[in-house]
């Protein structure tokens, strides 16, 4: 049974693991409905009154603009897996490639170089510098994913790195030295995929933070600028909720809640699932 | 014995220094100094317990470190003055084979995959005929092709090892370096591989330089043994020489400390001191801390190499010590001192 | 006939699994006498380290089944304690040294800590009364100099030397029983030679008997008095080693010793 295989008999017997896959899966499902035109259409229309209680036209109400809440909330799917791939999805690859580079050639100027970046990234606060860089490319609809991806890469890189550091002086790359295989080669096809266990993780993380970060900067005025996203309607919210109007502050909450918590569990038994020093039991 | 201009290999006075790291201010000095020679088709024993560098030595002839100074006589050509692309064409005749065989096959892929790699890599054969060769290997090594699919951890300890051997052998190698491949296996298990590695000299007349600290098994393999104690070689001769009349203390404390599979055996002498450390050699003969024949000389002197003819026990000058195959570096078998 | 120190009776040990339960040891029983040393001799995953394992109490029961007949050290069925009265009997009665030492030590406390806190815990010693009783055993373990070792810490020795500080660890409190599982196999030659003369040494002078897990039919006939082979979980053969090397009954020890090679015998 070849490794992706082993990975999935385990991903089954962990109950928890599985419902957050199922999860996950769900609000995917419905975030495709969306891309592709069948579901969450309604979000902008403002179709009903202000403020209308949940019923058989709007089912979560309206809100302050008479526009579908659940229309909404499902659009926002939509935005979330959006921010939530790209980022974790970019971000990781960079950390990847910048953290083997790293670890590969470690304690030479690359490596040095690297770290130097890293640690000046780190040293800016995060929510500051992600706003910063959101704001000179205001506007522009990718400001928001590029500054997360600019920031997050660099904990992937430096769990990288290290792991690279360990592996490297393992015998099969020396095997695969004594061949006389290039290093790129070598860094490519033996060690990042031993890394794997690492990378799943921290997109998963990276999903989720993605998500939470585009909340905060909706708050700030800087989060999705075409469509609407949980955060949009949260930062909506906080007026109509002083005049008592719940609708709008439950729905994207609730939704915001359950793909997080199922992302969270699927990360969970993703980790078990992938861990390299698990023998098969 | 024959001149060796025609060896396969040929190391002389090969020095690897390792830079210092961590606390230790002083550069690290695994081999110091080692030359031996190895002839086509034959397998050479190098013995030695830990700190005594020889995983260093197997590891600087093939490349994978830069020696400090010293050849490494390849088929005619220093390998340790060539540069890197120079050496890469090279790097199909020698292989190198480690001892844990989990490690030393890149665990998400299959052996298929691993076994394919040196073929791709060096070109060997049209394209389409490189999984055959792959299948072929492993028949060679004894072990059904069918198990190309498979992944290292599903198989076992000894199968793993033969394929290790067959990635080893799948280039053609004229030369194969095995860096205790036997010491994680089972008795049963070494003794099954002892044969495969004297079949594959009988039917490829391959050479193997075969490192461990394992006296019986080398017993059974080797043609030409070589003890290392702290990075140098303290006693080289052929097999039956070795056992039968070992010259050098350590040789002969080593063979003492073994335990023999017979009750009545007298148990095994015990060496006494602790082992030393590459770190801080001792002054003079390296050895000399824990001999039990030491001289006084010892202390401060270090023993040149000195030649041991096969039948009469004294020893004869510089000038003919490449005719004589048991050399020894010892100052009790150095006559010229006393 | 003298009463044994140890004495197993039918102990089975089984991998508890979801789908498949696999048995690792079935039915074994031996017994060790007073000061003798007992060889249990097997190929890798013949279950002897399981063995010794399931004795000392070590095996987690949400993985592993351990049934046993009896289990008796000096009169006590260790099968029935608790886990609270295994705890005080481990280390104090009966005791185990690993075959990984560079695993076996914990890398950062140093060796003396490590020692003291054996007697410490064992024999209510003082911290004064344990350094000096912690010195006294490192130099019989053959250590030169033991106020250096207690001072070092795991990564600065040697295997051979950690491997020694847990035969001290092992035996500060003079149990009835040491298990040793494979002590000297990561070791060198001339290394096992001192490591395996000092327990013999030392279980002779403090009357422990000792459970030596070898696959070394080498160190079995040079060391041990009697050996036990075991097979796919189950004891194929029990006698004295003379006896065993001169006249195998089963099959398998037969096969056993026409593997091995010698280095010194003809």
């Amino acid at each position: 049974m070849d490794p992706a295989n082993r990975t999935w008999q385990r991903l089954r017997k962990d109950k928890a693991g599985f419902m957050g896959l199922v999860i996950v899966l769900a609000f995917f499902l419905i975030a495709l409905g969306v891309w592709s035109g069948i579901l969450g259409q309604g979000w902008s229309e403002a179709g009903g009154g202000r403020w209308e209680a949940p019923g058989k036209a709007h089912w979560f109400g309206t809100n302050l603009l008479g526009q579908d809440i659940f229309q909404r909330a499902v659009y926002s799917v939509r935005t979330a897996f959006e921010i939530g791939f790209v980022v974790s999805v970019l971000s990781t690859l960079l950390g990847a490639i910048l953290g083997a580079l790293a670890g590969w050639y470690s304690n030479t100027w690359a490596d040095s170089t690297i770290l130097w970046i890293k640690g000046v990234l780190d040293s800016i606060p995060f929510y500051l510098f992600v706003a910063a860089v959101a704001f000179a490319l205001q506007g522009k609809p990718w400001a928001m994913h590029l500054a997360m991806i600019a920031t997050f890469w660099t904990t992937t890189g430096r769990l990288v790195r290290a792991e690279v550091m360990k592996i490297k002086s393992r015998e099969f790359i020396l095997s695969a030295r004594t061949i006389g295989l290039p290093d790129l080669l070598i860094l490519f096809r033996h060690v990042l995929p031993n890394t794997l266990h690492i990378l799943f993780i921290q997109s998963s993380i990276a999903f989720v933070a993605a998500i939470k970060t585009e909340v905060i900067l909706s708050f700030l005025g800087l989060g999705v600028q075409d469509g609407v996203s949980w955060g949009l309607m949260l930062a909506e919210s906080t007026q109509e909720v002083l005049a008592g109007h719940f609708n709008n502050f439950l729905a994207a909450s609730l939704m915001l809640f359950v793909l997080l918590m199922g992302f969270n569990l699927l990360s969970d038994a993703l980790q078990e699932a992938f861990d390299p020093q698990q023998a098969a039991l | 014995m024959t001149q060796h201009e025609q060896s396969l290999l040929s190391v002389r006075d090969l020095v690897v220094r390792y830079p210092a790291r961590g606390n230790s201010r002083v550069p690290l000095t695994a081999v110091r100094g080692v030359s031996l020679d190895i002839e086509a088709g034959g397998i050479y024993g190098l013995v030695g317990e830990s700190g005594s560098g020889k995983s260093s030595l197997a590891h600087a002839i093939i490349q994978l470190a830069p020696p400090a100074s010293g050849q490494v006589m390849f088929k005619g050509q220093n390998l340790a003055a060539l540069n890197k692309s120079q050496i890469n064409p090279l790097r199909r005749h020698i292989q190198l084979v480690f001892q844990d065989s989990l490690a030393s096959l890149s665990p998400r892929r299959s052996i298929l995959q691993t076994l394919l790699e040196p073929l791709d890599h060096f070109r060997i054969g049209a394209a389409a005929s490189r999984t055959d060769r792959a299948a072929g290997a492993l028949e060679t090594v004894g072990l059904d092709p069918q198990l190309r699919h498979r992944y290292p951890r599903e198989l076992s300890g000894g199968q793993r090892q033969r394929v290790a051997l067959a990635r080893a052998l799948v280039a053609g190698p004229e030369l194969i370096i095995a860096d205790e491949p036997l010491s994680s296996l089972d008795v049963p298990v070494q003794a099954k591989m002892v044969e495969l590695i004297l079949e594959l000299r009988e039917k490829l007349g391959i050479a193997f330089l075969f490192v461990s600290h394992d006296l019986s098994v080398v017993r059974r393999l080797a043609d030409t043994i070589g003890v290392m104690y702290l990075g140098k070689i303290v006693e080289c001769t052929d097999t039956a020489t070795l056992f039968a009349r070992p010259a050098h203390p350590y040789t002969r404390s080593l063979l003492a400390a073994v335990p023999v599979a017979d009750p009545g055996h007298p148990k095994p002498a015990v060496l006494e001191g602790e082992p030393p450390s590459p770190l801080t050699p001792p002054s003079g003969c390296v050895f000399h801390m824990r001999c039990p024949e030491k001289l006084e000389l010892c202390q401060s002197v270090e023993p040149g190499e000195v030649a041991i003819p096969a039948h009469n026990g004294s020893p004869v000058n510089n000038q003919e010590l490449k005719t004589s195959s048991h050399r020894v570096r010892c100052h009790l078998w150095n006559m010229t001192n006393t | 006939m003298k009463h044994p120190v140890l004495s197993v009776r039918k102990l089975s040990v089984t991998r508890r699994q979801p789908d498949r339960a696999s048995t690792v040891v079935d039915s074994v029983s031996f017994d060790l006498n007073q000061s003798e040393v007992l060889a249990v001799v097997g190929e890798s995953g013949c279950g002897k380290t399981k063995t010794a394992e399931a004795v000392m109490g070590l095996l987690p029961c949400d993985t592993w089944d351990v049934q046993a007949e009896s289990i008796e050290l000096d009169g006590t069925n260790l099968a029935a304690l608790s886990a609270a009265a295994m705890r005080k009997v481990r280390g104090r009665k009966i005791s185990m040294i690993f075959q990984e030492p560079l695993t076996a030590l914990d890398p950062v406390f140093t060796a003396g800590n490590q020692l003291c806190s054996v007697l410490c815990r064992h024999q209510g010693m003082t911290t004064k009364a344990a350094r000096t009783s912690s010195m006294a055993m490192l130099e019989r373990v053959g250590f030169a100099e033991p106020d250096h070792i207690m001072r070092s810490y795991p990564h600065q020795l040697s295997g051979g030397m950690r491997q020694r500080i847990m035969i001290a660890m092992a035996m500060a409190c003079q149990p009835r029983v040491l298990i040793a599982d494979e002590p000297t196999t990561a070791l060198d030659v001339t290394t096992q030679a001192q490591v395996l003369r000092q327990l013999t040494r030392l279980g002779e002078e403090y009357g422990t008997s000792i459970l030596l897990i070898t696959h070394d039919l080498g160190v079995v006939a040079q060391y041990c008095d009697r050996a036990v082979v075991m097979r796919d979980g189950r004891t194929v053969e029990e006698a004295p080693v003379p006896k065993l090397f001169s006249e195998p009954q089963h099959e398998y020890t037969r096969q056993l010793l026409n593997a091995t090679m010698g280095v010194r015998s003809a």
